[in-house]
């Protein structure tokens, strides 16, 4: 749909492909390599038609073998090439792990800055899709801990063109990963031309007094659609989509807390060990005398993995009215 | 030995679909870290 001719109405995988579409038209240097991207053009699309229009040298179908895609992408980074890599899906990426950890986050520093790896790693995670035991993880906390990575996680189709955009020209390597049921969860204008969000930067989806959320991928969706519930109840609720889980904004995270006095903390990954244990713990070291009630987490469950029976799926996910029912008691304390 | 796999797939398939939904509390089961972390 043509708004104006500044912007264009689309979803997060429309997003995504127009994004990968323009890196691929601009730059020589981008290649997309992963498993279906070619001939297939992607498992959702995002890729279709890209073989054809950019040649099967810059459109790479893989093997089956995650080491193997993130390895390569690793020598085209550091060899001067642009590498997009995709891990058909995030449960996928263990593998990977040695290639990611062990050689990409650590390229700059082992060669004391003669070399740079500038790989964009592309992973679509999250349940909620009836995805299964192996359709449905969150994998940003295992890769959270290791110094020399950066995470992304963008909820929205105009974040989620600027943030890739600012992956692609980052000169080290970037986790982005894309949460499959923000894909075409809504559509949202998106600016035509080119542009970059600094990576690191959140963004205050909604301002209020009353209480901070702090969220990404798709729960930032139900947290805003829980604040709007409170809001009508009279009760302003600030939502803050972390968009980079790391860099971490802690500015905008404390500026935040530092207004509403108490922070809830809302993410599908398992709470143990998680993002939010970061942030929560980042608030009380920089803010504890800020804050009038004890943070609280509404996190996926310590428990393996997401069921395929709804009625398992429905148990580890947090649905709307829970995330209301946190804010309003977080209000009352 | 074709006819025996397609047999034995339809018969645990249809044994499968005449089970009831597990209930939200089966997501716990079989889940030992909580024994050690009371507290959680």
């Amino acid at each position: 749909v043509a708004l104006a001719s500044t912007a264009v109405v689309m979803n997060n995988v429309e997003a995504v492909r127009q994004t990968l579409y323009e890196a691929l038209e601009s730059d020589s240097r981008t290649i997309v390599l992963g498993e279906d991207v070619g001939a297939r053009g992607n498992v959702f699309l995002i890729t279709k038609g890209f073989l054809e229009a950019f040649g099967a040298e810059r459109v790479i179908d893989t093997p089956l073998a995650e080491a193997a895609i993130v390895g390569v992408a690793i020598g085209m980074a550091m060899e001067g090439l642009r590498p997009i890599a995709e891990i058909q899906f995030a449960d996928f990426i263990y593998p990977a792990f040695n290639q990611i950890v062990g050689e990409a986050a650590k390229t700059r520093y082992r060669s004391n800055g003669d070399y740079s790896c500038p790989l964009v790693i592309r992973a679509p995670y999250g349940g909620g899709v009836r995805g299964a035991l192996s359709h449905s993880v969150s994998i940003e906390a295992l890769f959270y801990h290791v110094p020399g990575l950066k995470i992304v996680a963008p909820s929205f189709p105009a974040d989620m063109k600027g943030l890739l955009n600012a992956a692609i020209d980052d000169p080290d390597p970037v986790l982005f990963l894309e949460h499959k049921k923000t894909y075409r969860h809504l559509k949202a204008e998106v600016p035509v031309e080119r542009y970059t969000i600094p990576l690191g930067s959140a963004d205050v989806k909604l301002a209020g007094d009353r209480l901070t959320v702090v969220s990404y991928g798709y729960y930032v969706h139900q947290a805003l659609a829980a604040a709007r519930q409170l809001a009508t109840e009279g009760l302003a609720i600030e939502v803050i989509d972390l968009r980079s889980i790391r860099p971490m904004d802690g500015t905008t995270i404390l500026a935040s807390v530092r207004k509403t006095r108490k922070l809830l903390i809302v993410h599908e990954d398992n709470s143990f060990g998680g993002i939010g244990a970061e942030i929560s713990a980042m608030v009380v070291e920089k803010a504890f005398f800020d804050l009038d009630a004890p943070i609280r987490r509404l996190c996926g469950p310590d428990v393996p993995a997401m069921g395929y029976a709804a009625p398992l799926e429905e148990e580890f996910l947090i649905s709307t009215e829970r995330m209301a029912d946190a804010m309003r008691e977080m209000v009352r304390f | 030995m074709r006819k025996d796999v397609l047999a034995e797939v339809n018969r645990v398939t249809d044994e499968a679909e005449a089970m009831p939904y597990p209930q939200g509390s089966d997501l716990y089961r079989n889940v030992y870290e909580g024994t050690h972390e009371p507290w959680l």
